[in-house]
């Protein structure tokens, strides 16, 4: 476990980099445009808040007795989340050969069955379920044009 | 005259097969995702903005909507019969009810709250109907001071009402300005903070932030533990209150209503501080107060009502001045602006038939979900019975699929898929999302806003004091920036009092 006190300093500090980088990378703008406010003038302002918050946020936490901790996941729960997104991964970057439909069964039953460690039986039901309603809803319904694999489907 | 003609166009809206299934999937996909533990009624409303695209508007907006006031209804049955609450609003209902279920006596639980839920969900629509047109016409005398006031009122109330560390609110509701200056400038049509890149041109789109957000971040963290609490019975002959169990929560309902749809009313508030405020006020007002915490049926009565009451009150400066007070109401923003419509003051003149139409769905919406949570709630209730374990890939695949489909553009679910371990990240570290995405949504109507009052007087800041609407709203807004300190140094009297006296 980790401190909340680390996590909040460490989300200050984000943002103060957020901040900077805002007022870095908008230099090139107009901050006045002859009478009227330029394209930095309310990124500049709001950077100025989050800036001002940061340092608040940062020095609120430093003030805090630090017993309060963050509750990361350990163990089969950590290997959970990693596997789905190790999985989410995958389909973002495959989905596009295979194909959404097919994709779609195989993300579902792979997850089931290697992440969450379900039966077959049901991990097929439910892939084949949620791949029904993905085509009905999407391709079926609205027409949106899924990537399609070598399959035509 | 003009309001009551369009209240009967609204009817006719409604009352066509198309209006009817888009109000009755919409409650019946709210009553579903408010029983799932941590998806909520804002995470379904985002997953299925992508749906709304090809739906004509009255139709999206109405079954979005019924989302929203769904969910409510649906929190309630994980609460009672597994003590988890399905939605952050059902908290206080998890607390007394499942207590009443343990007891024996999870059909009174139930019925209570569905009964109080249909009664504050009528009586919010009626006064819906009321201060939507009263604030509307007082907001068609607003200018863009007002606007820019008011868009900032939406921000930092959501940071000083609906947080418990305002400085984070506000810090995260800065995130979310920043996100939204990603672009092209709208009024000088230069490019800002694109990096060169083509698809940051059109900035980050509402959608896919919040599929990320709510969607996948909170499937990762129901992931971390897989509960396996098998639900408490609830049969349908216990589905009907006794005389007696009735004349004990009737006045818990009237004012758990009344206090719902006013809080609702105020930015940030939201239907968790409305619930908790209303348990809290009926515990003052009950014959035996002695029973809260240990099942009180009169603290169901009022938090149920309360929270439903809510949803409402926080349609009313949605639709009559385009701010919204919750992230509800901000998806719902969202989707009429998708649709090319865009919420202010000129909505009731210019949409009528939208306007009204969404508030007769709500009528239809909460007799259809009385129907569903009465006699139905069994049925609702073996629906908890299938692991969620089994949902959870599907969820985040509709995410993902959904965030695609928005703009055929693997782009949006890259960027959803961003915001999903954004919003993970978040959740670990105690950071509220929804002022993000507030911010998000009204980070346009602020700039133009502020932009355009400047532009008007030339670049003077004292056009903000000059006009009695900007003053009041400066004075509204100086009140929610200060009421978090009054409320920090109270406690820090109270509890140096309390140290005084041992």
């Amino acid at each position: 476990m980790g401190s909340l006190k680390r996590a909040e300093q460490g989300a200050a500090a984000v943002m103060l980099l957020l901040a900077l980088g805002v007022v870095w990378f908008t230099r090139n703008l107009g901050f006045w445009a002859g009478i009227t406010p330029g394209a930095r003038f309310v990124p500049l302002l709001v950077a100025g808040a989050a800036t001002v918050l940061a340092v608040l946020l940062f020095v609120q936490a430093a003030r805090s007795d630090g017993e309060e901790q963050v509750d990361w996941p350990r163990g089969a729960g950590l290997a959970r989340v990693c596997g789905m997104v190790a999985a989410i991964l995958i389909f973002a970057l495959a989905g596009g050969m295979t194909g959404f439909v097919a994709a779609s069964f195989l993300f579902v039953l792979g997850t089931l069955l290697l992440v969450l460690r379900r039966p077959l039986l049901p991990s097929l039901l439910s892939a084949t379920i949620t791949t029904a309603l993905i085509w009905g809803l999407f391709i079926g319904w609205l027409g949106v044009r899924l990537p399609v694999g070598p399959f035509g489907v | 005259m003009e309001n009551l003609t369009g209240l009967a166009d609204g009817i006719t809206a409604v009352m066509t097969v198309e209006g009817m299934l888009a109000i009755f999937f919409g409650v019946l996909i709210g009553q579903v995702v408010g029983a799932l533990p941590g998806l909520g009624p804002s995470a379904g409303m985002a997953l299925l903005l992508p749906v709304t695209f090809g739906m004509d508007a009255q139709a999206a907006v109405m079954m979005l909507a019924g989302i929203l006031y769904g969910g409510m209804y649906g929190g309630t049955i994980t609460s009672v019969l597994i003590n988890v609450p399905g939605e952050s609003s059902s908290v206080m209902t998890a607390l007394d009810g499942h207590q009443l279920a343990r007891q024996g006596r999870a059909g009174a639980a139930l019925s209570v709250s569905a009964i109080g839920s249909f009664v504050a969900g009528i009586c919010g629509t009626i006064a819906l109907a009321i201060a939507a047109v009263g604030l509307s016409s007082i907001a068609l005398r607003f200018n863009a001071p007002e606007f820019f006031l008011l868009a900032l009122i939406g921000i930092t109330a959501s940071a000083s009402l609906g947080s418990r560390s305002p400085i984070k609110a506000l810090l995260m509701a800065a995130f979310g300005l920043m996100i939204a200056f990603v672009g092209i400038d709208p009024i000088s049509g230069v490019p800002r903070l694109t990096f060169g890149y083509p698809q940051l041109m059109d900035g980050f789109d509402f959608l896919p932030v919040a599929i990320g957000l709510f969607g996948i971040a909170e499937v990762l963290v129901s992931l971390e533990r897989l509960s396996a609490e098998r639900p408490l019975p609830a049969r349908f002959r216990d589905m009907w209150l006794t005389a007696r169990e009735w004349s004990e929560t009737r006045f818990a309902i009237l004012r758990g209503s009344v206090i719902g749809f006013v809080v609702g009313l105020m930015p940030g508030a939201g239907a968790t501080v409305s619930a908790f405020l209303a348990y809290v006020v009926e515990r003052r007002f009950s014959r035996h107060p002695e029973r809260f915490g240990h099942g009180a049926l009169d603290g169901v009565a009022a938090s149920e009502s309360a929270n439903n009451a809510s949803v409402t009150g926080a349609l009313a400066p949605m639709l009559a001045l385009g701010i919204p007070g919750s992230t509800g109401t901000a998806v719902l923003l969202a989707a009429l602006v998708l649709q090319g419509i865009r919420p202010g003051p000129t909505l009731m003149t210019d949409q009528p038939v939208l306007v009204w139409g969404l508030i007769a769905s709500m009528f239809v919406g909460n007799v259809l979900l009385l129907i569903m949570n009465l006699p139905l709630a069994p049925v609702f209730a073996a629906l908890l019975r299938i692991p969620y374990v089994y949902l959870a890939p599907s969820i985040v695949l509709f995410s993902l699929v959904g965030a695609y489909g928005a703009t055929n553009s693997a782009y949006t679910m890259i960027v959803a898929i961003v915001f999903g371990g954004i919003g993970y990240q978040m959740i670990k570290a105690d950071l509220p999302r929804a002022p993000l995405v507030l911010a998000l949504v009204l980070a346009p109507l602020m700039e133009e806003s502020l932009r355009q009052a400047l532009l008007l007087s030339i670049g003077s800041p004292m056009i903000f004091v000059q006009r009695p609407f900007s003053v009041a709203l400066l004075v509204v807004l100086a009140v929610f920036v200060a009421l978090p300190f009054v409320a920090a140094r109270a406690r820090r009297r109270a509890a140096a009092g309390q140290d005084g006296r041992r």
